[in-house]
């Protein structure tokens, strides 16, 4: 089964994307901030997909991307980008840091899932 | 500026920063969301069950199988509508969530500046504590409003007595 490691500081963000996920057929990894997500990918976690907050706190979606990009086993994995910040600016930053797309809070489910299954399709 | 005003300000400043704080309890809605998920798991169980279920004796079997299928889409489509309502309230959730933490930050500033103009912050400073484009924009939108420099009668505007603000 395909794995999504999903990062957001929110409780109800993760909660609410891991049911999403699990639901349309995916396995499902947390983490509260940057930090938590360069440590699963350390501990040997390969998603196949990366969902991402940025604003988060010890390590922002920005760092994490940077810090992410530099592990083997991440380095060409697809990182989605979601969030409150529609800017360009920020949009900017997250492409140049590694990031492959962008999708903007609030996203509803349909198109949450159009873009990872896009992206990976569930088994 | 008088000292005592400055003092006022501070004050005002620390209870609404305790006010802040003290709301968080009111903004864990994870309880509620946990009920919605669950309800969403139960209404797929149910939608996979059918076959077996929903099958009255006195119908024929063509119809049988209409009915079925009806059922599944109707459970199908409630599953979908509870997902929906559910993401979207967790990022509404999670978006005020940061707001009221970019707003006590912003009174733990006004606060420890405590009227030392060097310290104190400029309308400028915000912009590093929004999250979104929106309050960019309401940022925008507030320094435009003739009324800011002037809010109160008589008063002096956004750097007025006892503001931290400059």
């Amino acid at each position: 089964m395909p794995t999504i490691l999903v990062l957001d500081d929110s409780a109800t963000m993760v909660m609410s994307l891991a049911h999403i996920l699990k639901g349309a057929g995916y396995e499902v990894e947390t983490g509260m901030n940057g930090r938590e997500g360069i440590d699963k990918l350390n501990s040997g976690i390969k998603p196949n997909v990366i969902l991402t907050d940025l604003n988060m706190p010890e390590l922002d979606g920005i760092g994490f991307i940077k810090e992410a990009r530099k592990i083997a086993a991440a380095k060409f994995t697809p990182i989605i980008v979601l969030t409150t910040e529609s800017g360009g600016r920020k949009r900017d930053e997250a492409r140049a840091a590694g990031a492959s797309g962008w999708l903007t809070k609030p996203a509803e489910p349909n198109q949450l899932l159009a873009v990872v299954k896009q992206l990976c399709p569930p088994r | 500026m008088p000292d005592h005003a400055g003092g006022a300000a501070r004050r005002a400043e620390a209870v609404l920063l305790c006010h802040l704080e003290n709301s968080t309890a009111s903004f864990d809605g994870v309880a509620a969301f946990d009920i919605l998920w669950r309800t969403s798991s139960l209404i797929s169980k149910l939608a996979a069950g059918l076959p077996e279920a929903a099958t009255p004796p006195a119908v024929a079997p063509g119809q049988e199988e209409a009915q079925r299928l009806s059922q599944m889409t109707q459970l199908e489509a409630l599953r979908h509508d509870v997902d929906q309502i559910c993401m979207l309230h967790a990022q509404r959730h999670d978006y005020f969530l940061q707001i009221k933490s970019g707003l006590e930050k912003m009174l733990r500033l006004l606060i420890m500046a405590d009227g030392d103009d060097a310290a104190s912050m400029t309308v400028d400073d915000l912009l590093g504590l929004y999250v979104s484009e929106d309050q960019r924009q309401a940022h925008a939108r507030a320094l435009d409003r003739p009324s800011l420099s002037s809010p109160w009668p008589g008063g002096q505007g956004e750097a007025g007595a006892g503001s931290a603000l400059r």
